[in-house]
């Protein structure tokens, strides 16, 4: 598990959960940040779970980071499932637009 | 100062004196580039400030803060002086709520937002917004105006940019951008 300031990061044999906020500064941030889970995608064996569901804001260096780790799935053909929160504004409006990147993505509503 | 250009979508023109509510801060870019987080902060101060507006005022605050943020955090890169206040005022018509911000910014930051304002005035946002993505995740680069697309696309922003010279410096324009955004669009969330 990695907290680091406003958000938390725990990684499971079948995936990661996202809590918190996270708005970092920059793409390179995310890319260090989110550095356990592009290697869990690169290593998978099986499906992977993203549950967002207690990030409460992202920003746009973050959506791009979000889309490179779909994007990567998409490449090592995984299985994704990410979980969101339909009460959360952005999970609600913003995610079913990165699905549309890779098609073997799914969302589950917790 | 004179007035090079205005881009972006036409926005309805709106009487200060209709005005509900109404809050201008000013602040100095460094601040934001030494604590980062204070962008975050900021804007979930002055979202929460007017959620009172709103039925729905978690949904309401979501909506504020996630545009708020992306402005602020622009106003932090791309103003040419960072030691220059910088304003955001927000205004709350009744059926609309503006933001506005200013700030001094270089010629390629300034074209660059106006090619994308005015690609965004007549284009699909969500193709646009998948377009984007594709293009900066891609190539590993900054997510370029991703977030006043993602605005657009997700909450039917309207956006809109003036630009005038900077008395004599060649290579600075001040820059006015107005968001507006519907009422019921920040209650639906």
């Amino acid at each position: 598990m990695s907290v680091e300031g406003e958000y938390k990061l725990e990684l499971r044999a079948d995936g990661a959960t996202l809590s918190g906020v996270m708005r970092l500064v920059s793409p390179a941030a995310y890319r260090s940040a989110l550095a356990a889970v592009h290697d869990q995608i690169e290593a998978a064996k099986g499906p992977l779970e993203l549950d967002l569901a207690g990030l409460q804001f992202l920003n746009s260096s973050g959506i791009t980071a979000l889309s490179r780790l779909v994007m990567l799935a998409r490449e090592h053909s995984v299985q994704l499932t990410v979980i969101i929160d339909e009460q959360v504004s952005w999970q609600k409006k913003t995610l079913p637009s990165l699905a549309r990147l890779y098609p073997k993505l799914t969302l589950k509503a917790r | 100062m004179d007035l090079l250009g205005q881009v972006g979508d036409t926005l309805t023109p709106q009487d200060p004196a209709d005005r509900l509510s109404n809050l201008r801060i000013e602040l100095l870019p460094i601040d934001l580039i030494v604590q980062w987080r204070r962008c975050s902060k900021m804007a979930d101060f002055l979202a929460s400030y007017f959620e009172y507006h709103f039925e729905s005022r978690v949904v309401a605050a979501q909506v504020l803060s996630t545009g708020l943020n992306e402005l602020i955090e622009n106003l932090a890169k791309f103003s040419a002086d960072k030691q220059r206040p910088v304003s955001v005022e927000i205004s709350h018509f009744g059926e609309v709520i503006t933001f506005e911000t200013q700030n001094e910014a270089r010629r390629a930051e300034v074209a660059a937002l106006r090619a994308r304002l005015t690609r965004m005035a007549t284009t699909d946002p969500e193709e646009l917004f998948l377009e984007q993505l594709e293009h900066t995740a891609s190539r590993d680069r900054a997510a370029s105006g991703l977030g006043l697309i993602n605005l657009k696309k997700d909450y039917g922003a309207r956006l809109s940019a003036e630009i005038r010279a900077v008395p004599d410096d060649p290579e600075r324009f001040h820059v006015t951008l107005q968001l507006a955004l519907e009422v019921d669009a920040v209650e639906r969330g």
